[in-house]
Formats: C-alpha cells, sequence, structure tokens
C-alpha cells in the first residue's frame, strides 16, 4: 500500500465530521400565493407559478433552477401589474433580494439590493442607509434575509427583512418610500390596512406605523417573541406570541383589550371572521375565540403542532399540522369534516381559491397539492428534477 | 421523542438557556462557560483515553514490540497472537482508548448541535428548538431571541474580519499537534496519516468557520483551547514539535523519530 492512498480515508474523516457539524442557517418552508388563474409556490432556488385547472407549471422565475437568484421561502405578492418577490441570497449569504417580476413576461422588471454585495451579484440598485461599516471601513455583514412574506396594496410593496428594518418600495420603480428601524428581526407578513401598518419582530414588540410615512404610531411589548404575523379588523389587532398568550390590542393605541392564555406558542396569524377570531398553538390546539371579548367558542386539538395559519371558505376552516395531516372542520363547532394524510409537514398556511384548497407540503413528494373543498385529490405538482 | 433528543439535547439546550439566563444575557459567555463545563465533565473521559493510548504508545515502541514485529513479519497470524499476549502481558487494553471516544463523541456533537439550535436563525431552527425546551423551566421561553451581538459579532453571522477563523485554524492545529505528537505511532502510514489529518482538518475546518455562524466558531475555539489543556495537564506537551511544520504529505513519510522515555519501561514478559 502507498502512503499517497492514505490521503482519501483522511480527508473522508474529515470531511464526514465536518458534515456532521456544518451549519446552515437558510431555511424555512414554501411560500404560498395565488390569483384565480395560477398558484405561485415558492421553495429553495424558483418561483413557480403553477396552472389552478390542472397543477402544471404555466412558468418559473428564474427560468432555470441554476440561476444564482439566490434561495426564496417568503410568500410573494401577486398583483395584476406586478409579482414581488423577496429572496434570502445564496445558501448562508443573508443578501437578500427584492425582485419585481412583470406577470406576463415572467421577466425581472427591476430589482433592489440591501447590501453591496446583493447588488454586485444581481446588478441591482442598493436600498438607501444599508452599508454597515466596521473597522478601517470593512463592510459588516447584515442579516438580509426575507423570512416574513410580502404585501403589496396601491403600487407598494411593504415587507420586513431579518435585519430588523420595514420598508416600503413603490412597484413601479421599486424605490424605496421609506424605511422603518425596528428592534431585531422581522420574521412576519406586514398587516396593511387604509392607513396604518401592522408588524411584529421577535423583540417582542408589536409596530403600528403610519402606511403613507413610516413614522412610528405606537410599539408595545408584548412579554415574548412573536413570530407570527399580526391581523386588524374592527378597531382591533390580533396576534399570538411564544409566551403562550394570545392578545387583543386596540388598533389606535396598542392598549391591550383582552388577552387568553395558549397551551404553548403560538405561530399563526391569526384570521377575523364574522366576529370570531381563529388561531392555533404549538401544542396543536386551534382556538375560536369571541373578537370582542375573548371568550372561548370552541377549542380542537385535531392532530399535531400548529404553525400554519387556518384558511376559511364558507363554513369550513382548512388547516394542516406538522405531521402531514391535513383537516376541513366545521366553522361553527370545530368539528372534523374531512381529513387528507399526505407525506411532509404543513408548516404553510393552505389558500383557498373557488373550490380548490391549495396545500404546499414541505419536505413532501409534492411542492403543492389541490385538493377540491369537499376533501378529493385534484392534481399535484412536483417540480422536475 | 427519541433518546438523542431526550438524553442530550433537551438537556444542552436547556443548560445553555439557562446560563444564557444566568450570565446576564450574553450568548457568547454562554457558549463559552458550557463548552468549558461539558468538556470538565468528560475529562475523566478524556483522561482514561489519553493514559491508554499513551500506554499502547510507549509498548508499541519498546523493543520486544520491535523484535516481535521483525520475528513475526512474515506470519500475521502468529504475529497477531503474539500482540496480544504481549498486551495481556503489559496490562495494555489495545481499545482502551477506543471506548472513552466513543462515549465523548456523541456528547461533543451534541453540545455543537445544541448551540446552533439555540441560536435559532432560521425559521425551522426556531420551530425545531420549540420542541426542546423544557415547559417547567420558568421564563426560559421569553429569552428567545437570544442577543447574538458581541463585540464586532454577529453570532448568527460569520466573522466580516476573518479574525475568528484564522484563531479557529491556530487552535485546531495546535490541538491536533498536541494530541498526536510525532511519536504517536511507530508505523510509518499511521504517523503519515496523523500528519495529513493535522494539516487537513485545521484548514478544512477554517474554511468551514469562513461561513459558520461566529457562534458556532467560538465554541471551536473554546473547545480547542480546553482540550489543550486538558491535555497539558496529563501530559508535559512538547512545543517544539507542535511547531514543527512538515508539509511533505505526498512523499515517502519519514521514519517517526522516537522520543527517549524518561520514564520506566512498561512491563514485557520475561
Amino acid at each position: 500500500m502507498t502512503r499517497k492512498p492514505l490521503l482519501l480515508p483522511g480527508l473522508f474523516l474529515c470531511a464526514l465530521v465536518l458534515a456532521a457539524c456544518g451549519a446552515t442557517t437558510s431555511g424555512s418552508w414554501p411560500g404560498l400565493a395565488a390569483n384565480s388563474d395560477l398558484a405561485f409556490v415558492v421553495l429553495n432556488q424558483q418561483l413557480h407559478a403553477i396552472n389552478l385547472s390542472d397543477g402544471k407549471q404555466a412558468w418559473a422565475f428564474p427560468a432555470s433552477a441554476t440561476a444564482n437568484t439566490g434561495l426564496f421561502y417568503a410568500e410573494p405578492a401577486i398583483t395584476p401589474e406586478i409579482i414581488v418577490l423577496g429572496s434570502e441570497g445564496p445558501t448562508n449569504s443573508h443578501s437578500g433580494i427584492l425582485f419585481g417580476i412583470d406577470p406576463t413576461t415572467h421577466q425581472q422588471r427591476w430589482c433592489l439590493a440591501f447590501d453591496k454585495k446583493g447588488a454586485q451579484r444581481q446588478n441591482c440598485p442598493q436600498a438607501p442607509n444599508t452599508d454597515v461599516t466596521g473597522l478601517f471601513g470593512i463592510a459588516l455583514p447584515n442579516d438580509n434575509r426575507f423570512i416574513g412574506g410580502i404585501v403589496v396594496t396601491e403600487g407598494v410593496a411593504y415587507f420586513g427583512l431579518a435585519n430588523s428594518t420595514i420598508y416600503a418600495v413603490d412597484t413601479t420603480s421599486g424605490s424605496v418610500k421609506w424605511s422603518f428601524k425596528a428592534e431585531n428581526a422581522v420574521w412576519s407578513t406586514p398587516f396593511v390596512t387604509s392607513h396604518a401598518l401592522y408588524v411584529t419582530s421577535l423583540a417582542h414588540l408589536l409596530y403600528a406605523l403610519d402606511r403613507e410615512t413610516g413614522r412610528l404610531l405606537w410599539q408595545k411589548d408584548l412579554g415574548a417573541a412573536i413570530a407570527g404575523g399580526a391581523t386588524a379588523a374592527d378597531g382591533k389587532v390580533y396576534v399570538g406570541t411564544f409566551g403562550s398568550k394570545f392578545y387583543a390590542l386596540s388598533a389606535e393605541t396598542g392598549d391591550e383589550i383582552w388577552s387568553q392564555t395558549t397551551n404553548n406558542w403560538v405561530w399563526t396569524t391569526p384570521v377575523v371572521h364574522a366576529g370570531l377570531v381563529y388561531f392555533g398553538d404549538l401544542a396543536g390546539t386551534l382556538f375560536a375565540l369571541d373578537a370582542n371579548t375573548g371568550d372561548q367558542k370552541w377549542a380542537v386539538t385535531p392532530g399535531g403542532r400548529l404553525r400554519a395559519s387556518p384558511a376559511i371558505a364558507g363554513d369550513t376552516l382548512y388547516i394542516g399540522d406538522e405531521k402531514g395531516k391535513f383537516f376541513a372542520l366545521d366553522l361553527a363547532s370545530g368539528a372534523q369534516r374531512w381529513s387528507q394524510e399526505m407525506k411532509g409537514e404543513l408548516l404553510t398556511s393552505p389558500i383557498v381559491v373557488g373550490d380548490l384548497v391549495l396545500i404546499a407540503p414541505y419536505k413532501g413528494d409534492n411542492l403543492l397539492v389541490g385538493y377540491t373543498t369537499t376533501g378529493a385529490l385534484k392534481w399535484a405538482f412536483a417540480p422536475s428534477k | 421523542m427519541d433518546f438523542w433528543n431526550l438524553l442530550i439535547i433537551n438537556p444542552m439546550v436547556n443548560s445553555l438557556l439557562f446560563l444564557y439566563q444566568l450570565l446576564f444575557h450574553n450568548f457568547t459567555l454562554a457558549i463559552m462557560v458550557f463548552t468549558i463545563l461539558v468538556r470538565a465533565i468528560t475529562f475523566p473521559l478524556t483522561y482514561q483515553q489519553q493514559k491508554a493510548s499513551k500506554k499502547l504508545m510507549e509498548l508499541q515502541q519498546s523493543n520486544d514490540w520491535k523484535a516481535m514485529q521483525e520475528k513475526y513479519a512474515k506470519d500475521k497470524e502468529k504475529l497477531a497472537q503474539e500482540q496480544m499476549k504481549l498486551y495481556q502481558t503489559a496490562g495494555v487494553n489495545p481499545f482502551g482508548s477506543c471506548l472513552p471516544t466513543l462515549i465523548q463523541f456523541p456528547v461533543l456533537i451534541g453540545l455543537y448541535q445544541s448551540i446552533n439550535l439555540a441560536m435559532a436563525a432560521s425559521p425551522l431552527q426556531l420551530f425545531s428548538l420549540s420542541q426542546h425546551i423544557y415547559p417547567f423551566l420558568p421564563n426560559i421561553t421569553n429569552l428567545i431571541p437570544l442577543k447574538n451581538h458581541f463585540l464586532w459579532l454577529n453570532l448568527g453571522l460569520p466573522d466580516p474580519y476573518f479574525l475568528l477563523p484564522l484563531v479557529v485554524v491556530a487552535t485546531t492545529w495546535v490541538q491536533s499537534k498536541v494530541m498526536t505528537p510525532p511519536t504517536a505511532s511507530a508505523d510509518p502510514q499511521a504517523a503519515q496519516m496523523s500528519q495529513t489529518m493535522s494539516i487537513y482538518m485545521p484548514l478544512m475546518i477554517g474554511w468551514m468557520s469562513l461561513n459558520f455562524p461566529s457562534g458556532l466558531s467560538i465554541y471551536w475555539v473554546i473547545s480547542n483551547i480546553v482540550g489543550i489543556v486538558q491535555y497539558a495537564l496529563t501530559t508535559p506537551i512538547n512545543w517544539k514539535n507542535v511547531f514543527t511544520f512538515n508539509f511533505n504529505l505526498f512523499g515517502p513519510a519519514e521514519p517517526p523519530k522516537v522520543e527517549k522515555s524518561k520514564k520506566k519501561k512498561p512491563r514485557t514478559a520475561p
């Protein structure tokens, strides 16, 4: 035996140890959005636009999965004029990019970077005041990932970054309208009303910002991290925290109106419908509370842990759990109407479009599955490898 | 709940968070103290392993061993039998250094995974962390997210000045040289292997730490330093050997330099 081959087992051992200990900070579940014709699902390198009629891919952005546009997890915003999509940059780069995509040509119309390396990589303009320099003028890294989703209203895209900045960006030009520096990372999708923007931060805070200017209207410390979004309705803002608490606050002042204790962390964004507020917790309990008083109408534990928010259509509530079980429940009582089990974890909130329920399993055989509202499988989509 | 999480990850994650709470919400301090504590707890195993390795090494450098190798060079079966006899006579267990290592390995991997998990830098990691926190520990959940800034470092991101990766390379290099001195094996092939590892391992870990969250790089550095100190407590370190560079990896291996041991020779069969 020559000595040279000894290098191979040595290097193999090194690689094994490093692979076992390797760390990546990328990683989330698919992001899902839809309009009346197409479903848009993002995971890893691409946005897939899927025909709702047959579950076939209509187009993808970028067209090739090998393009260096970064990793996509955050739910995109879909409007007839533009699709706005955020990436977290290549693996471990934390160098997110905002893309404006033409819904007709499926090509990039503009992009916006949040650090120098992103601007150079994608040849994008850089958002103002995003360079953080340290000793000797060396650029300090910032966590510019898109984790929360994007909302577009009246030509403005609203979103928060993991670097804790909340932005309003003009969707025609891709230029920054205003920005607001929050404390700690923003992992949730903002909720936009006619005059305000409600955004949660991991630093236990809920912010209300002026929609036009980004000025802080009020902020409320809720004592524990908030990773899910807030929902505003009828003068109240509803939000759940990792402190196993659920709150209704005044939308005007942020004062607490009522609160309820849950069985575990709340990560779902609440859904308000017909005077009730619906949300789940990581103990697997789904709550229906009176939106005005916080009184419990019903609570059920259909399956495993509930990360995804529920979707409501007609008199049925749809929700998926971590174990891959999907449930259709009676909205009035929480009684189960039907359920389906699929491979993967259901961490992405489902969407109902007409008579189709869209489910995006994480680590499943399919990236997107379409069920009828009666529980029959209509189609399943898996990207070609 | 699987045993790995139940016995290794959950206690470690909760201890780490508890330390973070205790140490002024400074995650770097928590990582340092926790790494030192875990390495201290596993020190008896480390010591056993080092003792067994040393004993084995001394035996393999003895004249009896060499004479036996020469005598039975062409009869592998007989050689194996004689080796076993010699082990028994000298009171050496050839696998004595393996068992403590096998026990320590999962603990160290668990320590690493726990630090990574507690940083919860991605939604999947945070979702996973939620399953590991003991519900009976007061206020632990409210600590999330952990404050991840220390000096110029964001513990969830790599060091922009590359200082930490350099320290990772240096400490890994020193530790590997300390643990595998040139006298570690009488077998030239094994010596070559050790030499290869002592060069490639620090470089590979250093390269990885360019992309690691710096919190994990801090763990590597502290773990390496504790490893060196623990070794120094039981065995005198020949610093001259530590800083001897030999990059002749692809050429023929030099015969290992055998140090003259001042200690008593191991007992051998009459």
